[in-house]
């Protein structure tokens, strides 16, 4: 018959109080999430403004527009802004690497997914500025444009 | 001498050290892990 081997007594306590310490952590982590909703920071792109494309005016003569690059368009577009406007390009990408570059001004950025890349760019003369993608994102890449339209 | 072995049997051995060790190990690393969860719930 096999000998029954008991535990060393202080063995068997160092035992249970590792469990217990284990137990609260892992107790307490769990109450946080649940009950008070604390998560893991997400990324930045996957939360408002961001997320969604937007042009904003905050001031008089200045607008933000946040674009959102995804294959194989830019949104919003057009971004319509009336002459003598300050715009804060900030871009980003839903899914693959593209370009941002704004003809007849010095926007030129690329669209990372995941990041926000940030351009400004005034407005000064009536007219239409092409937006191009001029990093290759597939099949659609030649036809990726938006426009900027500046008002009179 | 002292800690003679009583008549009745041998004194059980107790690892006095490594228990006090052991607890001041989880009474530190407790310490540590609290902190880091206050500034968590702070944070939120």
């Amino acid at each position: 018959m096999a000998a029954i081997q008991t535990v060393n007594r202080v063995e068997k306590n160092v035992l249970v109080a590792s469990l217990l310490f284990a137990g609260v952590m892992v107790g307490l982590l769990a109450f946080a999430a649940v009950r008070l909703g604390v998560t893991v920071p997400g990324c930045i792109t996957s939360v408002k403004p961001f997320s969604e494309g937007s042009l904003t005016q905050v001031a008089p003569g200045r607008y933000e527009a946040h674009v959102v690059a995804k294959s194989f368009s830019f949104k919003p577009s057009p971004l319509k802004v009336p002459k003598g406007s300050v715009v804060d390009f900030y871009v980003t990408s839903k899914d693959v690497v593209h370009g941002f570059f704004i003809e007849g001004t010095n926007v030129n950025l690329m669209a990372l997914p995941g990041a926000v890349t940030y351009a400004q760019a005034r407005f000064d003369e009536p007219g239409k500025h092409m937006i191009i993608c001029h990093e290759f994102c597939g099949a659609g890449h030649h036809d990726m444009t938006g426009m900027v339209e500046v008002a009179p | 001498m002292a800690n003679e072995t009583k008549d009745d049997g041998a004194e059980a051995f107790v690892p006095r050290g490594a228990v006090a060790f052991f607890a001041v190990l989880i009474g530190f690393f407790s310490a540590v892990w609290l902190s880091f969860y206050a500034l968590l719930l702070h944070r939120h």
